[in-house]
Formats: C-alpha cells, structure tokens, sequence
C-alpha cells in the first residue's frame, strides 16, 4: 500500500488555551502548565484523501504528557492544510528541542509517521527580586529590568485597598528593560550559538514578556495561585497610560481570557518589532565588539528603551518603534560596548481583513458561516498554513465563544488555499449554555477576528537566516491598545450579525 | 464487540519478544541493532489488535530493567509513553520517542518490557509486581542480547534471579542451547541473513561467581539450583568462552529460571555472534 500523502511543512507550535493565543515564534515555555501542540497537516497529493485520522505518537521528553487524541477527517482535499493540536501538560518538561511524531493514515493506505522538532524554553521568576530567567540548552536570558506602559487605572476591576482586588488584565506595553544573555558555555569568536540554533536572542525576551502578561491575566481572572501557571507574574509598571477595554461583564472566562491575552500579545509585540527582525541587539552588538584572540564571552547585557511616536502597538499596522539599547559584551578579559539609537517598524503587517457574514441570520436553521481575508501588503492574501486564526463571536448579553478560521476547503470553506479563512458554528449547539446563563439567542451578534503569522523557517536554512523568519505576530486583533483615553471602546468588532430564531 | 490488544510473546522463549526491537543511535527512524551502553537508542513495539473493535488513543509504555530471569514493576525504569490507534486486525509499529540510554554498569545488556494499554482490553488493577508476559496479551518482554565473541575473548556475565515480594523457593536456573531465532527477531536485532552456527557445549556454563579465569577454561554447570527469599535478588553468571564463530552466523544462548511449580518463571536469551573486525 501506498504511505499517505502527509507531512507537516511548518514547525509546530504553542497555542496557550485559556487565551487561545500562539506564543511568540510558537516556542513553547514550562511557565505555563498546559499548551496545546499544534501543527498543520498538509495533503501533498494531487489527491483528495478519503478518512483521514490524525494522532500523536509521543514526544521525546517525559516531561511532557500529551493527552491522547485522534483527529479524522472525511475528506481532506487536494493540498489542503488542516489544523490539529493536542493538548499537553509541561510542568515537568525540560529546556531545549523535543522530537514529537504524529502519525496520519487515510483509508486504504498506509500510515506516515512524521517526526518534528519544538522547541522549549524555561521561564521563572524569582520571588523575591522580581528577576525572570528564561533558560534554553544554548544559555540563559536573565531580564532584571522589566518596565511596562500599565493600563489606566480606572480600568482595574478595583483598587489596592480593596481586598477582592486582583492583578491587573494588563495590556502592557513595553517601555525597557535589561536582559543579560549568559551564554552555556561562554564562547570565544564574534558570535555565540543562537537558541535552539535558531530564533534571536530577543525571542527569548518576547517570550518571557508574552508568558509574565498571560500568568497575569490568569491571576487576575482566577486569582493567584492558580493550576496552569507555574511562576508569578508581574512587571515593573512605569506610567498608567494605556486604554483598552476589559471583557464586558457576564462574559464567559474563556473570553476574558482571549481578549485580555490578545490585547497583551498584540501590546507585546513592541518587544520583538523594537529589537529588529534582519538582526537583533546580540547579533549586531557581537559584530560591533570582536573580541581578541582567546577572550571567552561570558555575558551579553542589552540595555533598552522603547517609545512609540505614532501611538500603541496596533496588530497588522506598520506602526514605528524609538529604540535605544546599549550592548555590552562581557569578556573573561574586558567589556565591550556598542549604542544604536534608531526607528524600528513593524514589518509582520497586513493591508486590511475582510469579514463576510450574513447581515441576518436564522439560529435554527443552519451554522452561522464566518469567512475572513487577510490581505498581504503588497497585494495577494495570507492563505492555508500562513496563519493561525480565530474569530470571537460576542452574543447581545456578552457571552463569548471562540470559532476556529480555516482555508483548508473542509466543510465551510469551499477551497482550500485561497485566501478565505472560514468557520462555522451552530447556534443551536450553543443555545443551552445561553439559556443556562439567562442570556438571549435573538439580537445583535458582534464578530472580533484575531490571526497571528506562522513560522516559515525549514529545517535546512542557516540559523542565522532562519532566525529572520518569526512567527506569532499578530496580524490582525480584535482588540486595539491605545494611549488615548478620549477614543471608543478599541474592542474592535469587524462584522455584525442579526440573529432571529 | 471487544478489542484484544497485543504484543506477541517470543516462540518457544516467551522472554525473546519478536515484537520489541531497539535502534540505537541518534536517529528514531534508523536500523534496528544492539544498544550501546552510555549512547542514545530509541525503543519501538509491534502492536496489533485481534479483536473486532477499534480503539484510539492506545497507550504503550515502554520499561527497561538489568538483565534478570524474572522482570518486576519494583525494579523497572519506565522509559517512556507512545499512542497508537489500532482497527480490528490491525498490526502497528509504535515508537517511544524518549531516548533511552542504556547504563554503563550493564555494558548495554538490559532488558525492555513493551505493555499496551486501553480501557476497552485493561490490565488487572492494581498491576501485579510481576510483568508475567505469558499471562496478558498486552504485555511483552524483549530480554535478548546480542553478544559479540571473538577467539580470545572471554567474558561472564551476571544475570539477576529475582523473586516477586511475598513469594519465594526454590528456583532451577538452567541454560537451553537449542533452537533458531525466527527472521522477525533476527531483524528486530539487526542481524538479518545471519545463520545459526553449531556450539561446543562446553564453551558456555552457569556459574554462581563471576570473572574470568587467567587460564582460560570455563567453570560452571548448565544447570544450578537456588532457595530463594521472598522480594530477594541474587546474581548468576553466564561464562562465555573465546570462541571463533563464523561471519554473519550466530548462536542463541537461552538461560531460563523455573520456580516450585515447574512453570517457566522467566529467562533471558543472549545471541552470541562474531565481533566485527576493526
């Protein structure tokens, strides 16, 4: 029998599942407990496949449990891309690259086994000086200084004084910090080794920024100290400048969750657009500051200030980052220094997202269809595996349900490949929940998109060159973070729908 | 409607799982072979279901322990977990992405136990100390070890009789020179083509003591007998002569334990074949 067509192209990666969002660059962390393995599985025939099932062997670390699931498909068409992801518990995983095989068999054919490499950083915080470390194989990134735009404060749920008060829900917008990159061993030469052999040192920075922001929204969501996070949460908060709407009251937690999360993914990204995609700090600061022959590198400090001329981070806008950093590189001789002052942009943009709804719908009647487009700059559209994306529908009364987007050409979406991110849900399934809550069917629905890029590196580039393929950066959020109190609500819906029973 | 699930025992030696195998190296998807000690391997089982309903989301764990007759939970390392989903008649090869690295203080020689798992065929629960491999379908055991000799090399190996907590007695250890190994196991040790090649009986014995002698001669008997405490270990050697085997031919050492009821308690099988040359 022939072996089935499958394979997965793109690395795998992190969806966290209370925010539903992709950790920067996919990478997985142990900070948090549980995150879903995801990948896209494509149909590399010129063949549709008939009863496909999709499952999970194992992974490479003990450390790591998955929970066993087995995805099928009737139908998978002819160079489709379909989205699977396996929920797993990282508490006890370790740092560094993890092989994970999954297994995709159609009927009347034989099984493939595909074998994939994540990979997995270590975040803590320690409690007493606030300091986060992020540790992967290659060394570890010690961030002392963690300064942040907070929210105002009128959008807390409540003040210090108040003993029911929890943390904040962020966003947080970056505004400096310090990270000190020791690398494991020290290294002699210009350039040390990059994690995983791959992303820049500042992912490692925009990671600890993403997870410190979620276990915050978690904390505030469900108090301190809950299961799913494994370290603290705060930041150094330096203004109380930014707005951005809290999820409405009598909303589900799973959507306090995704928007708080999307909010702060999106403030976040500053992190990474600050620090340059082409090379980051580390990178050009070790070109600046060749050491001399037999000098050992012990540790890489970055200094760094971020100002926003134009406003807030907004998803999917070409949007300018002020940058300041200093690099100091730490010799077992001497230290070097190397200053850039510059304007960095966000280059992981969009030209626009449509979103096709029908203007009214009938609950019982048939599943509410959502179909999106993200356009490319430049013209052409994100299409199949280029995206990993969501919709939020929001009910009248503010309940919250999440809808995946697909353009693999499965049931609502009539092609794969071709630009259109479909989903569909069937407002009768979720009726029962509305009804349990007191809440209405009938009335203005309200749809919110998110979409973040996926990592397009293959295992055969260079490191350095597949160092400048990143993935996770939004594209387009329902959620916008502004400076400017005087602006609406920035819970931007992209389409309406009237719902009738 | 029921599933039986299963990883079959070896023939006649139900301790020489054809099912189990191991591809040392680096590299999950390379050939099978023998494991070295200190280095990386991965482990692999061959699952089927017999019965008429299918089952998803099968777990198989996979357990190493030292080289004994009588292999226990209580003194077996999990390696690691695979998942596989089996439709009835379907056989499956099923890959423990852990790798596993063979101890140092065994030389490499150790033996795994391979046991699948799912609610619609359960194991007993609680699980019995004992893997006891004849009496689940589920549950095999892979205590084969390729042993490379050459013509002057000796060598003794200790083999650990264990008796399960609670229970104990007398215990006949015994070695069994006959028989091939099929080409599904001869694989499964990366020795696929080889032929079964005659032995001097004399060349091997059963020795309580370890080590070698300085002239070279084997000590020991094909058959020892032992009073065993109950949840107590005790080691017996297998002495290997210098023996100057033919290339690409091999020849199966099984040494089996049988407890007071004359049932076969355990047994662990050694290949010996020549050493590559250098």
């Amino acid at each position: 029998m022939a072996q089935t067509p499958m394979t997965i192209e793109r690395r795998p990666f992190s969806v966290e599942p209370f925010t539903h969002m992709m950790l920067p660059d996919g990478i997985f962390d142990t900070a948090l407990i549980k995150q879903r393995i995801t990948c896209y599985y494509t149909n590399v025939s010129g063949q549709d496949l008939k009863h496909a099932s999709i499952y999970l062997e194992g992974v490479g670390d003990p450390g790591i449990v998955p929970v066993a699931e087995t995805h099928v498909f009737a139908e998978i068409p002819a160079g489709a891309s379909v989205r699977v992801s396996w929920l797993a518990d990282f508490q006890n995983a370790t740092p560094g690259k993890k092989m994970v095989s999954f297994i995709a068999q159609a009927d009347g054919m034989d099984l493939n086994r595909t074998i994939e490499r994540i990979f997995v950083s270590e975040t803590k915080q320690d409690a007493n000086t606030g300091e986060y470390t992020c540790t992967v194989e290659e060394g570890t990134l010690r961030i002392s200084r963690f300064e942040m735009i907070g929210p105002k404060s009128e959008w807390r749920p409540c003040d210090d004084k108040d003993e029911r008060c929890r943390p904040s829900q962020g966003p947080w917008v970056p505004a400096g910090m310090t990270a000190v990159w020791e690398p494991n061993p020290g290294y002699q030469g210009v350039h040390g080794e990059l994690p995983f052999a791959d992303p820049w040192w500042k992912i490692l920075a925009w990671i600890v920024a993403v997870v410190a922001a979620i276990v915050a929204i978690v904390a505030a969501v469900m108090g301190a100290g809950t299961a799913g996070i494994a370290i603290g949460g705060t930041f150094d908060e330096s203004t109380g400048e930014v707005n951005c709407c809290e999820p409405a009251p009598g909303a589900i937690p799973g959507s306090a969750f995704t928007v708080a999360g999307a909010a702060s993914v999106v403030a976040m990204v500053a992190v990474a657009v600050g620090l340059a995609d082409d090379a980051d700090p580390w990178w050009r600061g070790q070109e600046a500051t060749p050491p001399g022959p037999g000098e050992t590198t012990l540790a890489e400090r970055v200094e760094v200030s971020f100002d926003y001329p134009e406003g807030a981070p907004t998803a999917g806008k070409d949007f300018p980052v002020q940058v300041k950093w200093t690099y100091r590189r730490q010799t077992d001789v001497k230290a070097y220094e190397h200053s850039v002052e510059e304007e960095q942009r966000n280059l992981h943009v969009s030209d626009g997202v449509t979103v096709d709804v029908p203007a009214v719908h009938h609950a019982f009647a048939g599943p509410l269809v959502i179909r999106s487009r993200f356009a490319r700059e430049g013209g052409g559209f994100f299409a199949g595996q280029d995206l990993y994306a969501f919709a939020l529908l929001r009910s009248p009364d503010d309940v919250y349900f999440v809808v995946d987007l697909a353009d693999d050409g499965i049931e609502a979406d009539e092609k794969a490949n071709d630009g259109t991110y479909t989903g569909s849900i069937h407002l009768e399934r979720i009726y029962p929940i509305l009804l349990k809550q007191g809440k209405k069917l009938e009335g203005l629905w309200r749809v919110y998109l998110f979409a973040q890029d996926v990592n397009d590196a293959t295992p055969d580039m260079l490191p350095e060159v597949a160092a400048t393929h990143i993935g996770g950066f939004p594209i387009a959020s329902g959620i916008n973070v502004t400076f400017d109190p005087n602006l609406p609500c920035p819970l931007e819906a992209k389409a309406t729908v009237q719902v009738v029973a | 409607m029921s599933a039986q699930l299963v990883i079959r025992d070896g023939e006649p030696h139900w301790w020489a799982s054809q099912d189990i195998w191991v591809v040392p190296g680096d590299d999950p998807a390379g050939a099978p072979g023998a494991p070295i000690a200190g280095e990386s391997a991965y482990l692999w089982a061959r699952t089927r279901n017999d019965g008429d309903q299918a089952v998803t989301g099968a777990r198989v764990d996979w357990y190493w322990s030292n080289p004994a007759t009588g292999v226990l939970r209580s003194n077996s390392q999990l390696v690691g977990s695979g998942f596989v989903d089996l439709a009835p008649g379907e056989v499956k090869e099923v890959l423990c992405l852990v790798p596993w690295v063979p101890v140092l203080v065994n030389d490499g020689h150790e033996c795994v136990v391979a046991e699948i798992h799912h609610a619609a065929d359960p194991l007993p629960n609680p699980l019995p100390d004992a893997f006891q491999p004849p009496a689940f379908h589920q549950v095999a055991q892979r205590n084969l070890t390729v042993l490379e000799v050459a013509p002057k090399k000796m060598m003794a190996l200790p083999v650990q009789l264990g008796a399960p907590q609670r229970i104990g007695g007398a215990v006949e250890v015994f070695l069994d020179l006959d028989g091939e190994l099929d080409e599904e196991t001869l694989a499964g040790l990366g020795l696929r083509g080889f032929q079964r090649a005659a032995l001097d009986p004399g060349h091997v014995a059963l020795s309580w003591r370890g080590g070698c002698r300085a002239d070279g001669e084997i000590v020991g008997e094909h058959r020892l007998e032992a009073k065993m405490e109950p949840g107590v270990s005790r080691s017996v050697h297998l002495h290997v002569g210098a023996l100057d085997l033919p290339r690409r031919t091999y020849v199966p050492v099984h040494i089996v334990s049988r407890g007071r009821d004359e049932r076969l308690a355990g047994g662990i099988t050694y290949v010996l074949t020549a050493a590559e040359e250098a």
